[in-house]
C-alpha cells in the first residue's frame, strides 16, 4: 500500500502533471463559480482532451476538476446570494447574510478552509474503507451485483424529485445502453439500420449533449446575465484569516459536516445538496448559541461547506468499488475511467493501487490548491458570474461539438451530441432526472450481463435470484427505498387531514 | 418565470410517445434471438408499465381544476415569449450543425459565432468578429494543433 502510495505521489510530482492538476483546479473553480454550470458540465467539456492522454493523466486532470467545483460554488453562494452549484445552496443561508454584514471575507476564508479540511478528512475515510470495500466486494456474485446496481438506480430515483419520471428516465437510458450490436447474441439492436451505431453509443457525446450543449440551451432560453446580483463586484473581501480561525475553533461543526458528507456521498443519488443541508441543519440543531443560525452565523458556512467537498470521497466508495456511480460528476468520471480502458469495479481495487492513490492525491491537492486560491481570488472569481451567457452560449456550443467529434473523428458523434442536447433541454424542461438516465446508460452493460449470468446460473428460473442472501438483502433494500416517497405521501395526507 | 412543462397537454403528449417507444422497444426486443431479447424484452415491460402509469398521472392532472388545466396557467404572451426562446435554442443548435456539416469546423465556427453574438446577444459588429475570430483560433490551437486531430472539413469540401 505504501509502495503504491509514493510510486502515485512521484507521477504526480512529475511537471506535466502537476500542469494537468493545476488546469483541472483552474477550470473547476470557474465552473463551479458560474450557476448553472457545475462539475458536471467542466467533466463533459475536458473529457475530449484527454483522448491522448495517459489514464493516470487523464484522472490527475479530472480529479483537479471534482477537488475544486465545489469550492468554487461557494464564492457566488456567498457574495452573490446565488449558489455555483446545487450543493452550495446551503451556503447562501449564512454566507450571504455575513456578507451583507461586510464580513465576506470571515465567510470565504471559513467556506474555503472547510471545505478543503472536509475533502481530506472524507480522503482519510476513503483510505481506511478501500481495503475493507475490497473485502466486501468480493462477497458479490452476479446476481448480487445486478441486484446491486437495481439498488444504485432505484435509490437515485429516490433521491429526485419525481420517482416515476426518474425510473422512466432510468429505463430511456438503459435503452439507450442496448444500442449496438451484441456480442452475446450476435445480433444488431436499436441500429435503426443505421451502420453508424453498431458500435453502440459512445458516452463522450451522450454526456456532452446532455449536460453542457442541454445547460447551453436552457440558458439561451433563461437568457440576461447569469447572476442577477451586483454585490460581488462592490463588495470588500477582507478578513479572511479570521474565517481560516473561525474553522478550527468549531472542530466538532467541522467534523460532523465532514462525516456526514462522507456518509451521505457513500449511498448513490443523494448526493451533495441533501449532505450539505443536513449537515446545516444538524449544526443548527445541536450547536450552542444557535440563535443567530439564518442571519450570519460562520457556523452555517462551515458545516454545509464541510459536507459538501467531504461527499466526494465518500461517493467514490461505489463507484470504484462497484462501479456503481452515485452522481452526475461520478457517473462521468466512470466514463472517463472506461474511455481509457480501466474497467472499475472489484479487480480496480486490486490490480490498480497506486492508480486510485493517484486520484486521492489528485483530490487532495485540487482541495488545497483550490481553498488557496479562493481566498486570494473570491472577489474577481464573483465576476465570473456577470458574464452575459448569451457570450457563454455560442463558445461552449462551438467547443461542445469539436469535443464530441474529436473521440472517433466521426461526424455522427456530432449528431449524437447534438440529439442528447435536444433530450436533454427537454427532460429540464419536462423535469426528468437526466442523472438518472446517465447512470442507467452507464450501468446497463453490466446490469445486462450480470443478469444474463444469473439467468445461466439459475436456469432460467428468476425466483432463485431470493435463493441468495446478499442479493435477498438488497432487493428489500431496494423495496425499502421504493417505499420513501409513498410513506412521505401518506404521511403528508394525515398531516394535511 | 418561466411556465412549467411538469404538468398539462405537452407532458400528456411525452407520456405517449414515451409508451410508443416501450411498445417498439418490446416489438423489436421479441424480435432478437433469445439472449440478445432477455433483458430488454425484461426491462421494455417495466419501461411500459411505467409509461402506462405516467399516463394515468397526467390524465389525471388534465382534469380541469377550477376551470384551468394546472401547469398550464400563465399569461398568453409569457407562454409565447417563452416558446419564441426555446425554438430559438433549437433554431441556432440546428443552425451550427448544418453549417457545420456542410462546411466544416473552422469555417462554421467563426460563421456561428458571429451570426449569434450579433444577432441573439446583440453585441456590436466589432465585437461579434472579435470573439468569433478568438473562438475559432482557440479550437484551431487546442484540437488542431496541441492535439493533433484532423478537424471534419465539411461535405462541400470533402469530408
Amino acid at each position: 500500500m505504501l509502495d503504491s502510495l509514493l510510486a502515485a505521489a512521484a507521477y504526480l510530482a512529475q511537471g506535466v502533471n502537476l500542469g494537468y492538476l493545476a488546469l483541472g483546479v483552474a477550470v473547476g473553480i470557474v465552473f463551479g463559480s458560474i450557476p448553472g454550470l457545475g462539475g458536471a458540465t467542466a467533466i463533459a467539456l475536458l473529457l475530449p482532451l484527454t483522448f491522448g492522454m495517459e489514464p493516470e493523466q487523464a484522472i490527475i486532470l479530472m480529479g483537479g476538476i471534482m477537488g475544486a467545483v465545489s469550492i468554487g460554488g461557494s464564492v457566488s453562494a456567498i457574495l452573490l446570494n446565488t449558489p455555483g452549484t446545487a450543493p452550495n445552496a446551503a451556503t447562501c443561508i449564512d454566507g450571504y447574510p455575513l456578507t451583507r454584514q461586510g464580513k465576506a471575507g470571515l465567510a470565504i476564508g471559513a467556506a474555503a478552509t472547510a471545505s478543503s479540511v472536509g475533502g481530506i478528512l472524507s480522503l482519510a475515510i476513503l483510505v481506511m474503507v478501500l481495503p475493507v470495500a475490497r473485502t466486501i466486494v468480493l462477497w458479490f456474485g452476479p446476481p448480487a451485483f445486478f441486484m446491486l446496481a437495481v439498488l444504485g438506480l432505484t435509490s437515485l430515483t429516490v433521491a429526485s424529485s419525481n420517482l416515476l419520471r426518474g425510473l422512466i428516465a432510468a429505463c430511456i437510458g438503459l435503452f439507450f445502453g442496448f444500442v449496438g450490436y451484441d456480442d452475446i447474441g450476435g445480433t444488431d439492436r436499436y441500429t435503426l439500420g443505421i451502420d453508424f451505431l453498431w458500435d453502440g453509443i459512445s458516452i463522450v457525446p451522450l454526456l456532452i449533449g446532455l449536460f453542457a450543449i442541454a445547460e447551453m440551451m436552457n440558458l439561451y432560453r433563461a437568457g440576461g446575465p447569469i447572476s442577477q446580483s451586483d454585490d460581488g463586484a462592490t463588495v470588500r473581501v477582507v478578513g479572511t484569516v479570521d474565517g481560516i480561525k473561525a474553522v478550527f475553533a468549531n472542530p466538532r461543526t467541522l467534523a460532523s459536516g465532514s462525516v456526514i458528507g462522507a456518509v451521505i456521498g457513500m449511498v448513490p443519488g443523494v448526493g451533495g445538496t441533501v449532505a450539505s443541508f443536513l449537515s446545516y441543519s444538524f449544526a443548527a440543531q445541536t450547536s450552542k448559541n444557535n440563535e443567530n443560525f439564518g442571519a450570519g452565523d460562520v457556523r452555517g458556512v462551515i458545516a454545509p461547506e464541510a459536507a459538501n467537498n467531504a461527499k466526494d470521497g465518500g461517493a467514490l466508495i461505489p463507484t470504484l468499488a462497484f462501479g456503481i456511480p452515485g452522481s452526475a460528476e461520478m457517473a462521468i468520471f466512470l466514463g472517463v475511467l472506461i474511455l481509457h480502458g480501466i474497467d472499475p469495479g472489484p479487480m480496480l481495487l486490486i490490480e490498480r493501487e497506486s492508480t486510485i492513490f493517484m486520484l486521492i492525491l489528485a483530490l487532495l491537492f485540487a482541495t488545497i490548491i483550490s481553498g488557496t486560491l479562493i481566498l486570494v481570488a473570491a472577489r474577481h472569481l464573483a465576476r465570473i458570474a456577470h458574464i452575459d451567457s448569451l457570450v457563454l452560449i455560442p463558445c461552449v456550443i462551438t467547443v461542445s461539438l469539436v469535443g464530441a467529434y474529436a473521440l472517433h473523428n466521426a461526424v455522427g458523434d456530432v449528431f449524437v451530441a447534438a440529439f442528447f442536447g435536444v433530450l436533454g433541454f427537454l427532460m429540464i424542461r419536462l423535469e426528468y432526472p437526466r442523472i438518472t438516465l446517465v447512470i442507467a446508460f452507464v450501468l446497463s452493460s453490466l446490469m445486462e450481463r450480470n443478469f444474463i449470468q444469473s439467468m445461466i446460473m439459475f436456469e432460467g428460473n428468476w425466483l432463485r435470484f431470493f435463493g441468495d442472501t446478499t442479493t435477498l438483502v438488497l432487493f428489500f433494500l431496494t423495496l425499502f427505498a421504493l417505499s420513501i416517497p409513498l410513506l412521505k405521501f401518506m404521511r403528508t395526507r394525515r398531516a394535511a387531514q | 418565470m418561466s411556465r412549467s412543462l411538469r404538468t398539462g397537454p405537452t407532458a400528456f403528449a411525452v407520456a405517449l410517445l414515451l409508451a410508443g417507444l416501450a411498445i417498439a422497444m418490446l416489438v423489436a426486443a421479441y424480435s432478437y434471438s433469445r439472449s440478445s431479447g432477455l433483458f430488454p424484452i425484461f426491462v421494455g415491460w417495466i419501461f411500459l408499465a411505467l409509461t402506462v402509469l405516467e399516463i394515468v398521472v397526467q390524465l389525471r392532472a388534465l382534469r380541469p381544476a377550477g376551470g384551468q388545466a394546472v401547469g398550464e396557467g400563465g399569461a398568453a404572451a409569457t407562454a409565447s415569449i417563452d416558446a419564441l426562446r426555446e425554438f430559438g435554442g433549437f433554431f441556432w443548435l440546428g443552425s451550427m450543425l448544418l453549417l457545420l456539416y456542410g462546411t466544416g469546423f473552422l469555417l462554421a465556427t467563426p460563421v456561428f459565432m458571429f451570426a449569434f453574438l450579433r444577432f441573439a446577444a446583440r453585441r456590436t459588429v466589432v465585437q461579434s468578429i472579435a470573439i468569433a475570430l478568438l473562438a475559432t483560433a482557440f479550437v484551431y490551437v487546442v484540437f488542431a494543433w496541441l492535439l493533433d486531430y484532423e478537424l471534419y472539413p465539411g461535405v462541400l469540401f470533402g469530408g
